[in-house]
């Protein structure tokens, strides 16, 4: 039972970050720009989040710095890839590369210093931790309190309001889009700041909210990981949320295995959450569900294309 | 690796034969070299100096070595574990006139040695290395021994007779230092039990926290992290439990709480070894350098502020009987976690079986990966 | 946004406006890195002297940089007959993961006659690279999986196998650490004696030469062009294009594979944890500045080669830091794909 409550309450901490990296892209991609550059963003939203509070910040506006930092980046990407066409996957490479590299570069003089995150809500509130209830409860952050409302939002957001449908009518056919007078464009950038702002804020919970400290290629692939659950949510919000959670235990399990001495071999039992993904992408598939993939994604819209 | 056992165990034998061929243009045991020109030297980095861990503390002993020496000392990071990019980096510096090169990790060792066949008359230091040769030593510090002082210190804290250990990846090095550590909670109270979890991975701090709290989950009252980052440190200081660092003196990470750090002050071999090799006289040894407590490579940061008289005590005698070689860590009767004995009583671990240990020993809770 | 002009795809660009606005996308890069690096301290003067002449004029910079092109060139391989049937291999590691382990297997249990060591370590890493790839090849075909999902997915299966017989099975007995034995002498490509230069050059000019062919001179590179990766209209038209397709992304696993075996057998002569990094990077990028044509993809991982031969300089000698090499190397690709445009389109005025 200990165990059940330590593992459950420890899951929230590795699912927000993939969450809310993932929900960025659902949106970046429901407008049809296809953006690998998640692992760039988070890392700059990372840096930035930690510099911010080490240079004596509130760690809640080192959380917002971490946002608009990595939508600086975003708006690059946006550039590239809105505005001059570039290819989307290579751009998004080199989103990559210009994130891990700027953090690597700037960050220098701030690894390793510890500094304050977020309250937990136990600080926050007093929860008691005498139940099971209250002890999972307790050292939750208000920003995971926060992702189901955000995941409901957005759902709501992107697939019954007016203006997530001319997002979507962006991502599916660009020029029915065009002709409806929904400025293609504009709604492309806007999809592309979101996910800096997303991804960034991920990046900034890892280090504010999680680890309270700043080291080099701290995001250690997660953003990669982001990519791949777009793919497996389908492009549905609420389905991230499901997603990142099994995810998130899967790979909470191991460690806490471990702890307890359970005689399993470590590296394979660490596949768990790459295999887990693919069989429920194929257990979808085998169902006849469509991927809901954008069908404009990763494609270049000319006006002149239009038929 | 300057005293053996009489019955050596296959590794031992392995090493042997190694040294064996290794040796054969030495005539006693250890070998000769002689530098050519003005000593230049150079430190070859896998990633950040500034790493707040591994790195930055033979960092502080290469900055020892310019200070003390009056050497030029280079300084290159970020050279990845794969033997082109490290021996283009070799290259390089042997063609400018540097002849001391000192590699900071194990994945540098064997493209190292290669390195010192082609160019005999440049020195090699690889710490944490596994090959040795006529101008080559491979030095590490026999951090068990501070492990176990840790242990202590440990032991003494705990109320639930749980602690725990973080750890990086299950290698010898590794897994010393979490034997050992539960070794000397359990010489304070043989009912304390040790929690050891690997990372598996050297730094990533996010998943170091998690799995911290993964550990004090299991009713671990003590905290250790055998890896650099501080969330781990951070998370026992919020949890207000006692914690022992790594590497570095690590008490900025857990001001109230820590206990004590095992630090490696590389200074105490750097130094003097290269001095003898800019005096001529350094000879490699045949095992590499492997000293610990007695020449102080390896030692405790000043204790933290909860660290009772009765343990600093403690350790200290413990400390003494080390250097003075009365107390061993591994000596018999040690059992594995399984319950097979390792060393009867009387005996003790050699050093071949130190670096090739692949297990846990009795006390210790945890996995062996991929066993 | 540019309702009064039209963003017009231009026909038949042509050669010059194409090297222009590559060279210009080139050039900008270049010089905003440059700028970086005058801005960490690196004297303007010592980028010529040490960087360029360094890298491409002396003997020590060319032989590294021929070797470090050989994995590149197959990885790079790998990720253009991929991209030519529209099939996005983002697992070229994990390929080339199953490559190197193929190969350490053969190495380390001397599995066949010494004097066949080698092409049986090129055969079995082939086959692994490409069985590695047939997972996701038929996930994709049998239940329409996403090839970017489950490529990327089980380039990281493949990681934590090498981990799982790193520290496990293959584990150095005499202090465990994750790193192999050395491989016997037989397992080794032979030393060209230029450099660390090894006789695996031949057979990745082979390799190149054949996939060359096979593209430009060959139906298969007409069928891969005319259709791409797409199986319902494959099947329509009766052309056996999904054959093709099949067994170019095959092919593709095969490379990456192949790969796996040049960096084990060539350079490190034993497998570890990090012989693989960072390739995926590379074969991406490669591939898509070459355009996915078998040649460019020879002058292009050369090209890289001396990126990675020129970062070492400049790390060595002016402690220029990994992040640094990697910032400069996103800032070259963006502007060349940012310069792209400018050839790719015209801005059109309406009558």
């Amino acid at each position: 039972m200990d165990f059940l409550i330590g593992w459950i309450a420890i899951i929230p901490s590795y699912a927000t970050p993939l969450l809310l990296a993932s929900l960025g892209l659902i949106i970046c991609e429901k407008a049809g720009v296809l953006n690998l550059g998640a692992e760039g963003l988070m890392a700059v939203g990372a840096m930035t989040g930690a510099v911010t509070v080490l240079s004596g910040a509130d760690p809640w506006f080192g959380l917002a710095a971490g946002s608009a930092a990595a939508m600086a980046l975003a708006l690059l990407f946006g550039i590239s890839t809105v505005a001059l066409r570039a290819n989307h996957t290579l751009a998004g490479l080199a989103v990559v590369a210009i994130g891990l590299g700027i953090t690597g570069v700037v960050g220098r003089p701030y690894v390793q210093k510890t500094f304050p995150g977020i309250p937990n809500l136990g600080d926050l509130f007093g929860i008691d931790r005498s139940s099971a209830f209250g002890r999972i409860l307790a050292v939750q952050d208000p920003v995971t309190l926060a992702l189901p409302i955000l995941v409901g939002a957005l759902w709501w957001w992107i697939s019954k309001s007016r203006h997530g449908l001319r997002l979507r009518s962006v991502g599916e056919n660009p020029a029915a889009a065009d002709v409806a007078g929904i400025d293609v464009q504009l709604v492309q950038f806007g999809a592309v700041l979101a996910s800096g702002l997303l991804c960034g804020l991920a990046g900034a919970y890892l280090s504010v909210a999680t680890s309270h400290v700043w080291v080099e290629g701290m995001v250690a692939s997660r953003g990669w990981i982001a990519v791949a659950l777009v793919i497996f949510s389908r492009w549905n919000a609420a389905r991230a949320l499901w997603g990142a959670l099994l995810f998130g235990s899967a790979d909470a399990l191991v460690p806490r295995l471990q702890a307890i001495g359970a005689d399993v071999p470590v590296y394979l039992m660490m596949t768990l959450p790459y295999v887990l993904t693919l069989v429920v992408l194929v257990a979808g598939s085998m169902s006849g569900r469509r991927s809901g993939e954008p069908a404009f994604l990763g494609r270049v819209y000319l006006r002149q294309d239009k038929q | 690796m300057k005293e053996r056992n009489t019955k050596p165990s296959a590794s031992a034998r392995l090493f042997a034969a190694t040294a064996a061929v290794l040796a054969s243009c030495a005539a006693s045991g250890a070998y000769a070299f002689t530098l050519e020109g003005a000593p230049k030297v150079a430190f070859i980095y896998a990633s950040s100096a500034q790493d707040g861990g591994w790195n930055e503390a033979l960092e502080a002993g290469r900055k020892a070595v310019e200070e003390q020496l009056k050497v030029p000392v280079a300084v290159t990071e970020n050279i990845p574990e794969e033997a082109t990019k490290l021996r283009a980096a070799i290259d390089l510096y042997v063609k400018r006139g540097f002849n001391i090169i000192i590699g900071t990790t194990y994945g540098y060792s064997a493209p190292m040695a290669e390195a010192a066949k082609a160019y005999p008359n440049v020195a090699f230091l690889s710490a944490s290395g596994t090959e040795n040769g006529p101008n080559m030593e491979s030095f590490y510090a026999r951090t068990y021994q501070g492990w176990y002082l840790a242990g202590i210190a440990a032991g003494q804290a705990t109320k639930t007779k749980k602690i725990g250990i973080l750890a990086g990846f299950p290698v010898g090095v590794v897994n010393w230092d979490i034997n050992s550590f539960a070794l000397g909670a359990r010489s304070v109270d043989p009912a304390i039990e040790t929690v050891a979890v690997f990372a598996n991975s050297w730094w990533d701090p996010v998943k170091e926290g998690q799995i911290a709290q993964a550990i004090l989950d299991q009713k671990a009252d003590v905290l250790a992290t055998n890896l650099s980052a501080t969330s781990a440190l951070d998370a026992a200081e919020k949890a207000g439990v006692p914690s022992v660092g790594f590497q570095l003196d690590m008490s900025h990470a857990a001001p109230k709480t820590i206990q004590t750090s095992v630090v490696f002050r590389w200074e105490k071999y750097l130094v003097p070894t290269i001095k003898e090799i800019i005096d001529g006289s350094w000879k490699p040894e045949e095992f590499g350098a492997f000293e610990g407590l007695e020449t102080g490579v390896v030692e405790l940061a000043p204790f933290g502020p909860t660290v009772s008289e009765e343990t600093k005590a403690k350790i200290e005698a413990a400390k003494q009987d080390i250097i003075a070689g009365k107390l061993d860590p591994f000596q018999g009767l040690l059992k594995k976690q399984d319950g097979t004995v390792v060393v009867d009583a009387g005996g003790k671990v050699d050093d071949a079986a130190l670096w090739s240990m692949d297990y846990f020993v009795d006390g210790v809770i945890g996995t062996m990966p991929a066993k | 946004m540019l309702d009064t002009a039209f963003l017009v795809r231009r026909q038949n660009p042509g050669f010059l406006l194409t090297s222009l606005s590559y060279a210009g996308g080139l050039l900008v890069g270049l010089t905003v890195s440059a700028m970086l690096l005058v801005h960490a301290g690196v004297p303007a003067s010592a980028l010529v002297d040490e960087f360029l002449i360094a890298t491409f004029l002396t003997s020590d910079g060319l032989s590294q940089t021929a070797t470090a092109a050989l994995p590149l060139v197959l990885v790079g391989l790998a990720s253009a007959v991929a991209m030519r049937v529209r099939f996005w291999n983002i697992g070229v590691e994990g390929q080339l993961w199953l490559g190197a382990i193929a190969s350490t297997w053969v190495a380390l249990n001397g599995i066949g006659p010494e004097a066949l060591r080698l092409p049986t370590m090129f055969v079995l890493a082939a086959l692994a690279g490409a069985a590695w790839i047939a997972i996701s090849l038929f996930l994709k075909l049998r239940w329409g999986v996403n090839e970017v999902i489950s490529t990327l997915l089980l380039g990281s299966v493949a990681f934590l196998l090498v981990q799982h017989l790193l520290f496990g099975v293959w584990r150095d007995p005499a202090n465990s650490f994750p790193v192999t034995a050395t491989f016997p002498e037989a397992s080794w490509f032979s030393i060209l004696g230029w450099g660390q230069l090894h006789t695996g050059i031949f057979l990745v000019a082979g390799i190149a030469l054949s996939i060359w062919f096979v593209m430009e001179h060959s139906r298969a590179g007409f069928y891969a062009d005319a259709v791409g990766f797409n199986a319902k209209a494959a099947l329509a038209t009766g052309l056996p294009v999904l054959r093709t397709a099949v067994g170019l992304v095959l092919l593709s696993g095969a490379l990456s594979g192949v790969a796996g075996m040049m960096i084990v057998a060539g350079t490190e002569h034993r497998l570890n944890q990090s012989v693989g990094n960072g390739y995926l990077f590379s074969a991406i990028v490669i591939a898509y500045l070459a355009r996915a044509k078998p040649l460019w993809v020879i002058v292009v991982s050369f090209a890289l080669g001396a990126v990675f031969t020129a970062g070492n300089v400049l790390k060595v000698f002016y402690s220029i830091s990994e992040a640094m090499i990697v910032l400069m190397q996103g800032t070259v690709l963006m502007s060349i794909l940012m310069a792209q445009f400018f050839s790719t389109y015209s801005l059109k005025r309406p009558n």
